[in-house]
């Protein structure tokens, strides 16, 4: 292995734990965004939690390590230039989708650029498009659904059944029971989603010929990645949380727990069958399902444009994979992969500049949200 | 393009039930059992109510309340020892 080559190695492995970092805090609201709304938990004690369960969780399981990008990508014609791009892909959308406030599935955003390298790289036909339909495109229609209909009656089981306990036994009981089944949704998530970067930065290993393509996870892979998604998600996306928590519905402990439990229990049987259900489509049917339930207003708006995000995640990141792709291999692999990561840091620099103009953190993550979209100088949802 | 229309050919209709079954029971199934626990500690008089605090009112005792409640919030405790062990399982 010659020095240029070390170097795109170490630069791919910087920007998959950046994309592990971005996963942390943009899904950091799936577990936590009902408790800190509720005020079961506060906000850095439940990104705490959430953290230390994520790291907890990544070391629990490696059962899909290994099998991030199969059958939806020819694994042949992967390259490590192609990984590159794809994790840049993942990487700009995360933080876009950030910057606006909206929650998006991060796996979605990583294959959307792994594909669009891939067919720039070895064309449309390296592409497993039935792969495509039945691991994205059916999951991202049926997560929420099922989600929604089963917090639904989760909810309405939870108002019906302890109409007679007293409020203030009923409101703490409840925060109780969010905390427990919180924590649970991040173990799970550090199971998951830590393991899709220690699989993409395996295949990087692999395709650099640093080992073979029978070799299990290297522990220092499993180490960095387990770490950095704890670290983003203590970091915490404070403003998906807000979204999450504030801006689908007025949610109250009951509802939260009913939600929380749902989310819960549809990812960890997903996830038992081999179904890959977006957690943070599953938590954002749960809240929908949790203000159906109650027969409260849900804001319709807010859940459309997340909706509509989701349907034009592996799209958008697709096209910055190609395009990444597409200048590393017209510059040069070193030099192009080299630039591109520049330019990439500058962009992420430059949202995170921009969103210092209406910040949102754990001192005004629970504001009333207003019809503007969330605080009254924040930028608007998909504006 | 044409795989993506005819898409319900990839739809595991089985595994989509089969999360949905789960989710009610499992999902829904704690969320009922413990609203019933709750229910059953309040009754149990061993957790005093804001009412019966502000009025000075003495709450009678039910230990076969506590009982019932405890038995129910180990049933909620005992779903989440079966997501915890599905993670290990899985690893």
């Amino acid at each position: 292995m010659n020095s240029s080559s070390t170097l795109v190695l170490i630069i791919v492995v910087v920007v998959g734990l950046g994309f592990d970092f971005t996963n942390g805090f943009h899904d950091a609201a799936n577990a936590m965004a009902t408790s800190i709304a509720t005020g079961a938990l506060k906000p850095r004690v439940a990104v705490a939690i959430s953290a230390a369960a994520n790291l907890v969780g990544a070391f629990l399981s490696l059962a899909v390590a290994a099998t991030i990008a199969k059958g939806i990508v020819n694994q042949d014609t992967v390259t490590i230039e192609v990984v590159f791009a794809g994790l840049a892909g993942g990487v700009a959308w995360n933080v876009a989708t950030w910057y606006f406030s909206i929650p998006s599935s991060s796996s979605h955003a990583l294959l959307g650029g792994v594909i669009g390298a891939t067919m720039i790289h070895a064309g449309a036909s390296a592409v497993i498009w039935s792969g495509v339909a039945s691991k994205v495109f059916i999951p991202a229609l049926f997560a929420p659904t099922i989600a929604c209909a089963v917090a639904a009656l989760a909810t309405w089981l939870a108002y019906r059944i302890s109409r007679p306990v007293d409020e203030r036994t009923n409101k703490t009981g409840f925060r109780w029971g969010q905390i427990g089944t919180a924590t649970l949704v991040s173990l799970s998530h550090g199971t998951n989603d830590a393991q899709k970067t220690m699989g993409i930065l395996t295949l990087a290993l692999v395709a650099n010929g640093t080992i073979s393509s029978d070799a299990t996870t290297p522990i220092w892979v499993v180490i960095a990645c387990a770490v950095a998604i704890s670290a983003g998600t203590y970091i915490g996306g404070w403003r998906i949380i807000r979204t999450l928590g504030k801006g689908l519905i007025e949610i109250e402990s009951p509802q939260g727990f009913a939600a929380e439990a749902t989310s819960a229990a549809v990812i960890l049987t997903s996830s038992h069958l081999g179904l890959p259900l977006s957690t943070t489509q599953v938590c954002a049917g749960s809240v929908v399902g949790a203000g159906l339930g109650r027969a409260e207003p849900v804001r319709w708006g807010v859940f459309g444009q997340m909706a509509l995000t989701w349907v034009v995640t592996l799209p958008a990141a697709a096209m910055v994979g190609a395009l990444t792709y597409a200048v590393v291999n017209a510059i040069g692999s070193t030099a192009g992969v080299l630039v591109m990561s520049l330019v990439l840091a500058a962009f992420c620099g430059v949202l995170y500049m921009l969103s210092r103009r209406s910040p949102v953190d754990p001192s005004n993550v629970n504001a009333e949200w207003d019809a503007h979209g969330g605080l009254s100088h924040e930028p608007q949802l998909a504006a | 393009m044409a795989n993506l229309i005819a898409s319900s050919a990839y739809i595991n209709w089985s595994s989509l039930g089969t999360v949905l079954l789960i989710g009610i029971l499992a999902g829904a199934g704690a969320v009922a059992l413990y609203s019933l626990g709750l229910v059953a500690l309040s009754a149990s008089g061993y957790m005093p109510s804001a009412g019966a605090q502000t009025e000075g009112r003495v709450v009678k005792r039910n230990p076969l309340a506590l009982v019932g409640g405890i038995v129910c919030l180990l049933g909620v405790a005992s779903i989440a020892v079966v997501g915890i062990l599905e993670i290990f399982i899985k690893g």
